[in-house]
């Protein structure tokens, strides 16, 4: 899905949520924000510095990290070492690393989880590993691809609680969400994508009252 | 038992070993044991750990052995010294068949190794003129340590012993380290590890030029020990294949998987040679049985198989011992 003139910014500290139809374009920009693909016009900056078509790698040092909509852990080794993984990109002592991915476990609450493979956790739980080893990277902006995605109520409630905490401790996210209410309870401004077009931007609030909002997407499946 | 304590003890054992079995026909199958051990731990360092298989580290090997051997023939100048020159060529070497493949994914690096491996082989037969093409080289035994040589093989014992802890040691070193946690990284997901800040492409290039490096020092090493090379003994499919083997019957990506996988590896050649020397590749239909019955029954390696039962029996007596305590 290709992208027409989609302008947008967020503020430092700031949930922006993404939503939009099936094939609206939400992970085209998502994937040209977190350097999967390069745009082929326009420009991304992140602080101030031009980011456009960085590598992914590159991009989580300089502090922008993801999560991946159908969760990638690293299935044959332990928990403990997946945060490592994340821990190490910008800290070089093992020690360090290691206290920093305890840390980061028990804030999502996975610490006496931590010598299980990776493998044997459950989709939620992968969920909140790959929270947890994004958030080791220590960035200063989270991009997080329908962390909701095939969790029961219950879950998508955990969910959004550990994603407003994470906001808590001062982090800014970029959310892109299929389910509705989670993303209009939690973003602080909510963009809406439709043919790879921006129709809307606005208050959560605002949105869900907006003529071309309801007409594209809404109608069929917000029931406020 | 701690574990630092029985290491030190199969250590000493293995120090010990030439002097409470003096036969000079066991001690070089052993060498050969230590021999394949250095070598594989070397390959499964870009293979094992990395996930990047090659098919082609003979080319690696050869660079070694060719290089130390023409400066050595040609201008005296000792193995020890074409030994470090010739692991250091063969980083560039290294280099020359990752750049390009290691951006893409799927099967490409594999076929580069196989081809790296092929070329070099015909060019050492086609320049003749430099590398004595398909009769080889001939190399004079003089049994003297100052030519990284040894007079009997208890000598090469020492030597291939202490070859084969220090590669394993480095596999150890770079699996233990903050590298060996982005190439675990890296064989589980590219693209998860590469969210998390690690440099895909730069760290496959480390993995295989160490790995490279370590593998080129031994091909200096055995040119000095056969005192012959040749292109087709030392740059062959078999050879890199024999590597191969031997790190994925030991177990791919484990710290002590290749020394397992040389034991099982030489013994096969043994067995092989002995049931099987009549027919034309007897050897490789052992080989292939052996790979094929590893691959499916314990896809983890033949150390897989021994940790769990050392973990198994560790169980039963620790449980036995705690029964007559409480009785």
């Amino acid at each position: 899905m290709a992208l027409r003139d989609v302008s947008f910014y967020i503020n430092s500290g700031e949930i922006l949520g993404l939503i939009g139809p099936n094939g609206a374009g939400k992970t085209t920009l998502f994937n040209a924000v977190a350097g999967v693909f390069r745009p082929e016009s326009g420009k991304i900056r992140f602080n101030g510095e031009e980011i456009t078509g960085l590598p992914p790698f590159k991009l989580s040092l300089k502090g922008i990290a993801r999560t991946f909509q159908i969760t990638k852990p690293f299935l044959n080794i332990t928990v403990l070492d997946n945060m490592m993984v994340g821990a190490l990109s910008k800290e070089k002592n093992l020690e360090a690393g290691k206290k920093i991915s305890l840390e980061f476990l028990e804030f999502v609450g996975l610490a006496s989880k931590k010598d299980l493979l990776a493998a044997n956790l459950t989709l939620e739980d992968r969920k909140r590993l790959e929270l947890a080893r994004a958030l080791a990277t220590k960035p200063r902006l989270l991009l997080l691809d329908e962390v909701m995605a095939g969790l029961n109520p219950k879950e998508m409630e955990d969910t959004l609680k550990l994603i407003r905490k994470v906001h808590a401790e001062g982090m800014t996210l970029f959310v892109v969400e299929h389910v509705m209410k989670a993303i209009m309870s939690v973003s602080h401004r909510v963009m809406v994508l439709h043919h790879g077009e921006k129709i809307a931007e606005g208050a959560p609030n605002h949105i869900v009252q907006n003529q071309k909002v309801i007409d594209a997407y809404l109608g069929q499946s917000y029931h406020a | 038992m701690k574990p630092k304590i029985s290491l030190g003890i199969f250590i000493l054992l293995l120090i010990a070993f030439p002097f409470l079995l003096p036969y000079e026909g066991i001690i070089h199958y052993i060498n050969l044991i230590f021999f394949f051990a250095a070598v594989t731990a070397a390959w499964n360092i870009i293979s094992g750990f990395a996930g990047q298989l090659s098919l082609g580290h003979s080319a690696f090997f050869t660079v070694g052995a060719y290089t130390s051997t023409l400066l050595y023939t040609g201008y005296g100048i000792t193995p020890w010294v074409g030994m470090v020159i010739g692991a250091l060529i063969s980083l560039p070497i290294a280099w020359l068949a990752g750049y390009p493949t290691f951006r893409l994914r799927g099967s490409y690096f594999v076929l580069a190794t196989i081809a790296l491996a092929e070329v070099l082989r015909r060019m050492l037969i086609y320049f003749r003129g430099i590398t004595k093409g398909s009769s080889g080289i001939l190399l004079p035994f003089k049994g003297s340590f100052k030519v990284l040589q040894f007079p009997n093989e208890t000598g090469y014992y020492y030597l291939f012993l202490i070859m084969a802890l220090l590669v394993i040691y480095v596999g150890w070193k770079v699996r233990y380290s903050r590298m060996g946690y982005f190439i675990l990284a890296l064989r589980e997901d590219e693209d998860a590890a590469e969210a998390l800040g690690v440099n895909i492409r730069r760290l496959k290039l480390n993995a295989l030029m160490i790995s490279a490096f370590f593998t080129a020092a031994m091909g200096s090493i055995y040119a000095q020990w056969t005192c012959y090379i040749d292109p087709d003994a030392v740059c062959s499919v078999e050879f890199s294949v024999q590597i191969a083997l031997a790190g994925i019957l030991g177990g791919m990506g484990t710290v002590w998987g290749p020394f397992v996988g040389a034991v099982i590896l030489v013994l096969s050649q043994v067995v092989g040679f002995h049931l099987m020397g009549g027919i034309i590749g007897g050897v490789y239909m052992l080989y292939g049985a052996l790979l094929i019955t590893v691959v499916l029954i314990r896809p983890d390696g033949v150390i897989g198989l021994l940790e769990e039962t050392y973990r198994f029996l560790a169980k039963q007596l620790s449980g036995r011992s705690a029964t007559r305590a409480a009785n």
